[in-house]
């Protein structure tokens, strides 16, 4: 039988992952002006920080050598699958502890990061940005600590020690919707204030903004804090979910892939982000389906599922240039949505 | 018509995807035979085996090779059920993961979904770790054909390896260095799990048996050329004047590597020492590169028994579905046949803890072309003897040619350099 | 230490990137579209080569490689343009919605390359995916002539691609009308169009050549590395926009000396990096961007991108 709860919950899932990234980078980048091309960097840099929380501090609170039994040795990880499944405590506190640094330290680091970047004109700062994340995965690399080019393993999920992989999968993905609706509330609450029209105007001309008196650096600062802050949580569920990490996870296709969501939904509302996140992460999992096609065709089927993605971003697009948010649906779609929502009302 | 508002928007697309998706899923369950097991005719099983390789990327020249493996495999088990009188078939579900992690976990998660239970693949360490936690928790056999990593040979889980541990092989090596009379060695390898750990163990054994390690040189995958790299190479062992060069990298990266390397003089004045990293790969069997084996007299290992009737026939047969073995075909194939045959032990239950016993029982006595299948308390195949090659011009073609063997106390060389 | 291979690499990567670069910023320049899916233009420009190499038998001559790889490169571009981002310049669009397509327009292209392989790869027995080195029957007849057979031949092909596409644009530009009026659509295409310049025709123009001289980067690459896959221009990207974005994606000499810059960084200094300081090659992408974010944040471009770069906020609000 086909399990669908079991692959709603997994594709929910990466979708709630996706939708925080999306969400933020519509603010930074519909909404700000900021056009990011860095995404992954904070979105990595989340990730390792929730990975060594919920790794090395999980072992040296437990007891375990972390020079001996590192997580990234089969001796840490065996280690760390017993922890987790023995201390549920332990581990939901220590996973708390590891997304409030992660917000806090990418939020910094972001905030930081606006300052000589912002140097650069607006026309730039993606591309610079994008170089951050080069560097950072470099260094990840590099970092023995870290596993190096290995990479992490055993990073608990904070709901293991249920024991029923539905029931922790389902409890994981509620923490990871409750934190998108977070980011949602967040971001609309800043579109609904003065701070949301000062935004728009920095996006549509900086210099007038700028002329009028607008502190526009330091605006743009606190909103890449907020917004960086937000994509290192996101890392850190990520982290655990997969609860691996490596350096080849965090390579810029990941902030293309991010950016292709909220300019196919709607880049200038964090709806419109949330529907390309929907849209691209359904379509990645509802394309393997092809592969079934094996006996028909004479290459390996699998590659059409980049080239039908690539088709439906180039063709949506162009028909719809501002997101598929500006989409008129067919008469008879509207009319029945309205009624249904007005009866719901 | 003004568009409609964005929430609207958003529920009536999360609406028509879920029915989209439902209705998507039902048909490609009835339409391509994804159900796992599933009846059909009269009493027909099919049961389906789900794959994921790296079909595109970095890897994609070593892994095109497997997709052929696997349907001969297929094949195999399917003419093997027939002959037992069992209405079963087998049926791949062949996934391109990109040689990502995420790629990976996706396909083992959709193909979990869609109710396989066994997946061959994937091929990186770095794949299989992100789809250990979910195999563990969901308890989905994973049977890994090229992963090598220290850090995955845990007891009981649900991971199991075709690849034997580098740890044999980099010893066997190393003790072919020491009777070749080599004292020194540069290291000169990809910055990849496979590669890193034969380098880590190699040095260790090496020295072990009195020979140094001069220089470990690590490059890193995912560039488009080495050139710099091989001229670092070149630099160190100009400097240190060793007996040899220790190589580990894959087929693009070899071949880019090793076409380089054939235009140093440097390079060409030493032995090298190599894995079966490259081993098969079409691409490196050109004049240049060749004659550069030829003149550094370069040895290669390789985890295939010497005496396997078995693997000389696997290779004959591959022949027919328009391939040749590269790095761990044998392995691939091995995976599957004891993925199915752990099917038929088991008597196509889907229970997974029945699954996975009738897996290590099927394994114990499943002889194939890389060898015993039997695994370890780790889930990792066990192997004792390997196959030494080297590149030749052969009957008028550039092939990968065996030359010798080493066993537990024997190193045998049978064809001059 | 034995430089003399790092010195060959630094040399043949210089023209790759110049290749590649320069058109990127013409094309920027002129249509004001930011194209990801450019480096695959240098990937078709290899393949081309490779795939009539096999079909037609070994020894391909370089003047009917650089001639195919022109026109195919030149055709991909220019139907992407007519096809993609003319209808998209038809609704104003965003720079962001231009940069999202090509990668939709990126996808398609590579992995209708990896179909193509796959087929070929089982209709020829060879390896299309992964393929070898291509040595140039014409380039090594001029090598006997000249008694150049000590050098390696790639270097040659870069020198003869390189300043061959180097003068031929220098002449373009400077000499005819024809490359007045491009430099004219890139400075203010309004005015042009005004003085009765056909700007269609000179836009498809362009996005032919920049397809073209891309695709000629390929051309080299075949040559010179010992492994050519579908992912070849994946691989080069970022150093590609790298180059493009130092030169503010407006300046073609700044472009050149940045594309030449990294070659040597890439090449020369992380050899030097490990042979004297030991440090490993494994660092080359936090060296590489480190590098790039520190010249872009010292001296950032004032080019074609950019609005009005921060660094003069202290002066107006001292003001």
């Amino acid at each position: 039988m086909i399990d669908i709860t079991g692959f709603l919950i997994n594709w929910l899932e990466y979708f709630a992952i996706y939708a925080i990234l999306a969400v933020t980078l519509s603010l930074e980048s519909g909404i700000s002006g900021i056009t990011n091309f860095g995404k992954v960097a904070f979105f990595g840099l989340g990730a390792y920080l929730g990975a060594i929380i919920n790794t090395y501090l999980l072992l040296a609170i437990s007891g375990v050598d972390v020079v001996k039994a590192p997580p990234y040795t089969a001796e840490g990880v065996i280690a760390l699958i017993e922890i987790s499944t023995l201390n549920p405590a332990l581990v939901l506190g220590v996973f708390t502890l590891s997304i409030l640094v992660s917000f806090i330290v990418t939020g910094v680091f972001g905030y930081l990061l606006t300052y000589p970047i912002i140097r650069v004109g607006s026309g730039f700062v993606g591309f610079t940005l994008l170089c951050v994340g080069e560097v950072l995965r470099g260094i990840y690399v590099n970092m023995e600590f870290v596993g190096g080019t290995n990479g992490m393993l055993g990073i608990p999920q904070p709901f293991i020690w249920l024991g029923i992989p539905m029931l922790s999968g389902l409890c994981y993905l509620l923490l990871s919707v409750t934190i998108l609706a977070l980011t949602y509330i967040v971001t609309d609450r800043i579109l609904g204030s003065p701070l949301g029209r000062t935004l728009r105007s920095i996006r549509d001309d900086d210099i007038a903004a700028l002329c009028l008196g607008k502190d526009v650096p330091k605006i743009k600062s606190k909103i890449f804090f907020l917004t960086s802050g937000f994509s290192g949580v996101a890392g850190t569920l990520y982290a655990c979910y997969v609860s691996s990490v490596n350096p080849q996870m965090f390579v810029t296709l990941v902030t293309f892939n991010v950016w292709a969501m909220i300019i196919i939904g709607g880049s200038e509302s964090p709806i419109g982000a949330i529907i390309g996140a929907l849209i691209l992460t359904l379509i990645e999992r509802i394309l393997p389906l092809i592969a079934s096609l094996n006996e028909y065709l004479p290459f390996t089927p699998d590659y059409l599922r980049p080239v039908f993605i690539g088709l439906i971003m180039t063709i949506v697009l162009i028909k719809y240039p501002r997101g598929l948010i500006s989409m008129k649906p067919p008469k008879f779609i509207k009319s029945a949505v309205e009624e249904l929502i007005r009866e719901a009302s | 018509m003004p568009p409609i508002a964005g929430k609207r928007l958003l529920a009536l697309i999360f609406a028509t995807l879920v029915i989209g998706l439902i209705i998507g899923y039902s048909t490609g369950y009835y339409v391509g035979g994804l159900g796992t097991p599933q009846t059909g005719g009269v009493s027909e099983r099919t049961y389906t085996l789900g794959v994921t390789f790296a079909l595109s990327g970095a890897v994609s020249s070593v892994c095109v090779q497997w997709e052929p493996v696997v349907r001969m495999a297929i094949d195999d088990l399917n003419n093997l059920a027939k002959s037992m009188g069992l209405n079963i078939v087998f049926k791949p579900h062949i996934l391109d993961d990109g040689g990502t992690a995420d790629g990976a976990l996706k396909n083992v998660q959709t193909l979990y979904a869609t109710g396989v239970r066994i997946v061959i693949g994937p091929a990186l360490s770095s794949q299989v770790k992100a789809v250990k936690a979910f195999s563990d928790s969901n308890k989905l056999i994973i049977i890994a054909p090229c992963s090598n990593s220290p850090a995955l040979a845990i007891r009981g889980d649900y991971i199991f390896r075709t690849q034997p541990s580098a740890l044999g092989e980099s010893k066997a090596l190393a003790a072919l260095a020491v009777q070749e009379g080599l004292k020194s060695v540069v290291s000169f390898h990809l910055n990849d799990e496979f590669c890193n750990v034969f380098a880590q163990s190699f040095k260790k054994f090496f020295e072990e048996s009195g020979g140094t390690v001069l220089y470990d040189l690590v490059y890193q995958s995912g560039q488009a050329d080495y050139g710099s790299d091989v001229a670092s190479l070149a630099s160190w062992v100009a400097k240190l004047n060793p007996d040899a060069v220790f190589y580990c990298g894959y087929a693009t990266d070899g071949a880019n590597v090793l076409t380089h390397a054939a235009d140093e003089p440097t390079l060409r004045g030493v032995r090298w020492l190599t894995v079966e990293g490259f081993y098969g790969a079409s691409e490196v069997l050109t004049h240049k590169v060749v004659d550069f084996a030829r003149a550094v007299k370069m040895i290669g290992i390789r985890p295939v028994p010497i005496t396997n009737p078995l693997y000389d026939e696997f290779v004959e047969k591959l022949k027919k579905y328009g391939a040749a073995p590269t790095l761990c075909s044998e392995n691939v194939y091995d995976a599957v046949m004891i993925a199915g045959l752990a099917v038929l032990r088991a008597g196509g239950s889907s229970d997974p803890d029945v699954l996975r016993r009738a897996l290590i029982e099927a394994a114990k006595t499943y002889y194939g072309p890389g060898g015993w299948g039997l695994f370890d308390e780790n889930g990792d195949r066990l192997q004792a003897s390997f196959r030494l090659w080297t590149m030749a011009f052969v009957n008028g073609t550039y092939q990968y040619v065996d030359i010798g063997h080493i066993t537990d106390s024997n190193i045998v060389i049978e064809k001059k350099l | 230490m034995e430089i003399y291979r790092a010195i060959l690499c630094s040399y043949v990567f210089s023209w790759i990137y110049i290749l590649s670069s320069l058109p990127l910023t013409l094309s920027y320049r002129t249509t004001k579209v930011f194209n990801f899916a450019h480096p695959i233009f240098i990937t078709y420009g290899a393949y081309v080569v490779i795939i009539v190499n096999e079909v037609l038998g070994r020894e391909i001559p370089l003047a009917v490689a650089v001639f195919l790889a022109f026109v195919v490169g030149g055709l991909v571009s220019l139907i992407s343009h007519l096809l993609v981002f003319k209808p998209l310049s038809y609704q104003r669009v965003s720079s962001n919605v231009y940069m999202v397509t090509s990668m939709g327009l990126w996808f398609i292209y590579q992995y209708v390359l990896y179909i193509v392989c796959q087929l070929l790869t089982r209709r020829y027995d060879v390896n299309f995916l992964s393929y070898s080195t291509i040595e140039y029957k014409d380039v090594r007849f001029l090598q006997d002539v000249l008694g150049l057979n000590s050098m390696p031949q790639y270097t040659i092909t870069a020198t003869l691609i390189g300043v061959s596409v180097g003068v031929a644009l220098y002449i373009l530009f400077n000499k005819t009308v024809l490359g007045l009026s491009l430099r004219g659509i890139a400075d203010n295409a309004s005015l042009v169009a005004i003085c009765g310049v056909p700007i269609n025709r000179l836009v498809n123009l362009t996005w032919f050549l920049v397809g073209g001289i891309t695709a000629l980067s390929g051309v080299i690459w075949v040559n010179f590395s010992g492994s050519t896959t579908p992912d070849l221009g994946l691989n080069i990207v970022v150093d590609n926009f790298a180059a493009a974005f130092i030169g503010g994606l407006y300046s073609l000499p700044i472009t050149a000396v940045a594309s030449i810059v990294l070659a040597l960084i890439e090449n020369m200094l992380l050899a030097v990096l490990n042979y004297y300081f030991g440090v490993q090659p494994t660092v080359r992408i936090a060296i590489v961007f480190g590098i790039v974010l520190a010249i872009l944040v010292a001296r950032p471009p004032m080019g074609a991108g950019g609005g009005l770069p921060y660094r003069f906020i202290k002066r107006v609000s001292r003001k």
